[in-house]
Parts: structure tokens; sequence; C-alpha cells
């Protein structure tokens, strides 16, 4: 029988020599196993995937709260599998340790950079909650709804029906924008212009007519509605500021309350500006 | 009986709310209310409640012992009828929740009423419909405008039962024959957002025993249904009059109801106005009134006469559900 540890002195230094580990054998039916516990955790985490998915449809008010446990989850299922697969196969010795780790560094140093700042990312988002699926963000030139979180990427619904890939490195890189930080409300803007010349005190009341009677719109102390102006050089822009109940409707207020403040603008005679003559001095 | 599948219409009978005193109605409000009518206090009062709640039957006590003039307003109405009357003694004025429109320029005759009722030191008994003051309170805060205001309660099993009984016309509380008898019934259990229908074996239903335990269950399960709310519990028992009834029974209309953005909408006004313009409802919807209302009528939700679209009392359970649901304001 090997014993466990064997020490060797050699002038001032000791060497500590591990004994080797029994290896778990590399046959078929091992195989079998590792895919049938990866195939078992996709499962577990797509069936995870649809009760959540589906239990947060039919709760508005909770919906981003709910889904944020899909990726946990998720994460915990496929953690669990790779531990149970490669647990037993990466019994590995202080040398074989040392060769692996230079290996890996090596591996992630030139090729795998992007891929393992994407799975850290990922990591970071699930323990910071930087932004949960079901939220509306911004990551770097994208803009839309968070519709999954995984390890290496995120995944965007776009306004017009786009799903986009965002790798989760570009937390490190680019600013993140989340507009509604986890809550089914969410703040928009409405941005209608005017002739310099138009009434705005009118204009603003009619803005914010159009706000608070439309279907989406939610207002309470905590979620006030607002009308803001701006001067430009040759027109000037009313902002109507209003919360819709649920995010999803962001793009379909935008378009309720534009459409009717335009018609009240024309009905009224509110003009929207005209562009600016060619000969105009710009000084 | 098949509740579900009968589509008559329901209403609510005014007798109902005869055996009802307007301190139950108001509960911790009617302090107040009465020191209104003891014309210890005046200016304006608003009257809140759910529709069918009994808001009516507040604003005729008040018509009663204040000697008052009363003005009811319908949908269009542009404030005119209030001002009329305005500062030559006390004024009941009922459906103020007509004095708007949910789009642009809608607001225009309330603001007037509003503006001149800030002026007045005479007692004015304003009835509003809960869902609409909830709104008006949130974009306008109209409760400022207004020193008092009482809510309708729900009111509990036991004061609903001697309500609908001294109405009259109840139904009949017998157990079926063992041939009629289902395996189950579905009793559905709430919480919070979510309801699940729970199928109960029947033998536990039929384990009420006499007919006066099976009758308590039934009125149990309306108020429960219709949230304490006498006229909606009026017109969900109406619906089953001269029935073997269930506590399953009852049920209100439109529990399956399955509908679009447009027609939650226009539910929500109708939650809100309980009687709206026919024409001025799909203007504001952005819908052709044609598919939209006819489908909400086919389901029994509401009922079409000439202009008008009124909310039905037996679907205002389901109504309120499926706006609350949406979130809509």
């Amino acid at each position: 029988m090997i014993p466990p540890l064997l020490f060797e002195r050699t002038g001032q230094v000791t060497v500590i020599l591990q004994t080797p580990v029994e290896a778990v054998p590399l046959d078929v039916w091992t195989l079998f196993n590792a895919v049938l516990t990866l195939v078992g955790a996709y499962l577990l985490a797509q069936l995870v995937r649809f009760g959540l998915s589906a239990l947060a449809e039919r709760s508005p008010t909770r919906r981003v709260t709910i889904k944020l446990f899909i990726p946990i989850v998720s994460f915990i299922f496929y953690a669990t599998a790779v531990y149970i697969v490669l647990g037993p196969l990466l019994q590995l010795s202080a040398t074989q340790l040392l060769a692996v780790s230079g290996l890996l560094g090596a591996a992630i140093g030139f090729g795998l950079k992007d891929l393992f700042a994407g799975v850290i990312g990922g990591v970071l988002l699930i323990t910071e909650r930087t932004y949960r699926v079901g939220d509306k963000v911004e990551l770097g030139t994208d803009y839309g709804e968070v519709t999954g979180i995984g390890l290496r990427a995120t995944t965007l619904q776009t306004a017009d029906d786009t799903q986009i890939t965002v790798p989760n490195a570009t937390l490190f890189t680019d600013a993140v924008a989340n507009a509604n930080d986890g809550s089914p409300e969410m703040l928009v803007v409405v941005p209608v212009s005017v002739a310099p010349d138009a009434d705005l005190e009118r204009a603003k009341q009619i803005m914010r007519e159009a706000l608070v009677t439309s279907q989406y719109v939610y207002v309470d102390d905590d979620h006030p509605i607002a009308i803001r102006i701006d001067d430009q050089t040759y027109y000037r822009t009313v902002r109507g500021k209003a919360y819709v109940a649920d995010l999803r409707d962001e793009f379909a207020f935008k378009s309720d309350v534009a459409e009717r403040v335009l018609t009240a603008f024309e009905r009224e005679g509110i003009e929207t500006p005209s562009l600016p003559p060619p000969d105009l001095d710009r000084r | 009986m098949d509740s579900n599948g009968d589509r008559k219409q329901s209403s609510v009978r005014d007798a109902v709310f005869g055996a009802v005193d307007v301190e139950t109605l108001l509960g911790a409000g009617y302090d107040q209310f009465a020191s209104l009518l003891a014309r210890e206090q005046s200016g304006p009062m608003a009257v809140v409640g759910p529709p069918y709640s009994g808001r009516e039957r507040v604003l005729d006590v008040a018509t009663d012992r204040l000697d008052a003039r009363s003005v009811r307003l319908g949908p269009g109405a542009d404030g005119s009828a209030v001002l009329d009357n305005l500062g030559d003694g006390p004024l009941i004025v009922g459906g103020c929740h007509h004095l708007y429109e949910r789009r642009v320029d809608g607001f225009d005759p309330l603001m007037t009423v509003l503006d001149a009722l800030s002026e007045v030191d005479t007692t004015v008994v304003t009835g509003w419909n809960s869902t609409a003051w909830a709104y008006l309170d949130a974009i306008w805060s109209v409760e400022r405008s207004f020193p008092m205001t009482v809510e309708i309660q729900p009111l509990d099993t036991e004061t609903i039962t001697i309500a609908i009984e001294a109405a009259g016309d109840v139904p009949t509380y017998r157990r079926p024959d063992p041939g009629d008898r289902p395996l189950f019934r579905s009793y559905p259990i709430g919480w919070r957002d979510y309801e699940i229908p729970i199928p109960i074996p029947d033998r536990l239903v039929r384990s009420f025993g006499t007919e006066t335990d099976a009758q308590a269950a039934v009125f149990q399960q309306v108020q429960s249904v219709a949230n304490g709310n006498l006229g909606v519990a009026d017109a969900l028992v109406q619906r089953l009059s001269g029935e073997q009834v269930y506590p399953g029974d009852v049920t209100p209309i439109g529990a399956d109801l399955d509908i679009d953005a447009d027609e939650r909408f226009a539910l929500r006004l109708l939650v809100g106005s309980e009687l709206a313009d026919r024409s001025t409802l799909a203007e504001i919807v952005g819908s052709r009134p044609e598919p939209l209302l006819g489908r909400l009528a086919r389901e029994g939700v509401v009922t079409i006469d000439g202009d008008h679209v009124s909310l039905e009392p037996a679907a205002v359970p389901t109504a309120t559900a499926t706006v609350n649901r949406g979130r809509i304001l």
C-alpha cells in the first residue's frame, strides 16, 4: 500500500510528494452519467423557468420580482450539475492543479478572456442585481426589456420585437441604465415640440390631460405627473412625464399620448415647429 | 342551476336598501353625516361608494332630512344643473362622476363645479362612484375640495341576508335530487391577485345539512363574491331565484371573461361611471363600438339601451377584478 504522503529532504528544501489520487475511469458509463446529469439540470432549469414565467405573467405587480429568481435558480442547477460531473474528475494533485491553473490562465488570457469576463459579469449580475429579468435597461447602445440573464450574456427584447444578446462583460465597459429597477411602474417621457409663439400654457394643459386620461397611466403620491418645457432656438418642447402601470406599455403609452396631444394641438391651432429658413443667420 | 350559462339581465331592487339604515351603510362615517343632517356642519360633503352599493339611499335620506333640492347627473352632464341650484339652501347632487369624461378637454365641467363648490358655505351633499373618485383624487386631488367625505362600507352576511329577504322573492334553498348531484363543485379560493378554483366533493357540500344551513352558506358566498356590496349581492341572488342553489352557484356574470386591452379599458370606464354614452365610450376607447360593446353585451357584462351602455350589477365583481388586475387607474 502506498503511504498517503512522502517527504524527501534535499538540502534546504523539503519536497512534499502527494500520492496519486485514484482516478475516475473515463468510460462510457461515466460519460453517460455526466450527460444525464447535465440534461437533468437543463430540464429542471427549463421547468422552473416555465413555471416561474407563467406565475410571473399572472401577477403584473410582482412579475419582475418573480422573474428575478429564474437566473438564480438556473445558475444553482447548472453549477450543481457541473460540480457533480467535474468534481470526481478534477481531484487533482498539487502538481496537476498547478499545471491546469497555468493552462487555464493562458487560455483565459489569450482565447477565453471575453467568455470569462461574461461569466464573471453574469455572476455579478445575479449577486448584485444591477438589473433583473423584466427590467427595461440600456446596455451600451441597446435598449429593451431584459428577457433572460445567462451566465455569459443577457437577452434584450427591443421595441421592434428583436431579441438582442448582449455579453455580460458589457457591465465592465459600458454604463448600464435601468429604467425601472425592479418595479413594474416606469417613468415615460413624451416630448412634443411646438412653435416658439405657440400658447405654452394651453399646450401644457393639453399634455397634462392627455397623460392623465391614458389607459396606461399610473399616478399616486410616489408616481406624480410633471410637465417640463425645453426652450430651443427654433422651437419649444413640451415634455410630459408620467408613469405607466406596466413597463411593457411604455411605447403604447408614448404613442397614445403623442397622438392625442397632436390631435388637440391641431384642433386648437397650436402650431408645431417648421424648419428654420435656409438663409437663417446662425451666428 | 347553471348560473355560468345564465345570461339573464341582473338588476338591483330599490326595496333591498329599505331594510338597511344609513348608519349601517356609512359605518364610522355616519357621525359626520349625522352632524351634517343636524346642521351642525355645512359645506360640501362627498358620499363615495362602489357601483350599486347604496349611495342613492344615502342621498335620498339627506334630501328628506335636509328638505333639500335634488339633482341627479347623467352621462354628458355639463354641470349647469348644479351651478343653477347652488347657493339657495341645501343641495343634493347624485352622479357627480358624470361631470368628467376621460379625454382631453373632458374635465371642464368638473373643474367649474369644484371651483363653485369651493366658495359655497351651504350644505351640498354629492354622490361619487368610488373608482371615479380614486382616479380624480390621484390626478386632481379632488378630496381637497370636500372638507367632509364619507364612504359606503361593505356589509356583513347577516345584514345582506336580512335586506334581501326583506325585499322578498328569495331563492328556494333545497338540496337537489341525488341524480342531479355533481361529483365535484368548484370553489374559488382567492389570495392577493390569484384565484384558484378548488374542486370540493359534493358530499362535503351536502353536509350543509338543513336548508337553513344551506341558505346561510349561500349568503356567505353572496357576501364574499359581492364584497359586501348590497346592490351587487341582490343582483347575484336574483339570478338564482326559484332554483335549487348551492354556494358554488353564486358566481358573478362574466366569471370566465377573456378580454383584450380595449375591452378592459371600456370596462374600467363603466366601472367608474356605471352608465355611459355609447358614442362617448367608443370615442374614448378609440375602437369601433359595435364589436367591442357587442362582445361585452353578449357576455352579459353590460346592457345596451339605445345610446346608453350600463354595467350589469351582477358583473361588478368580475369587472372590478379585471380592471384591478390590469392596474388601470
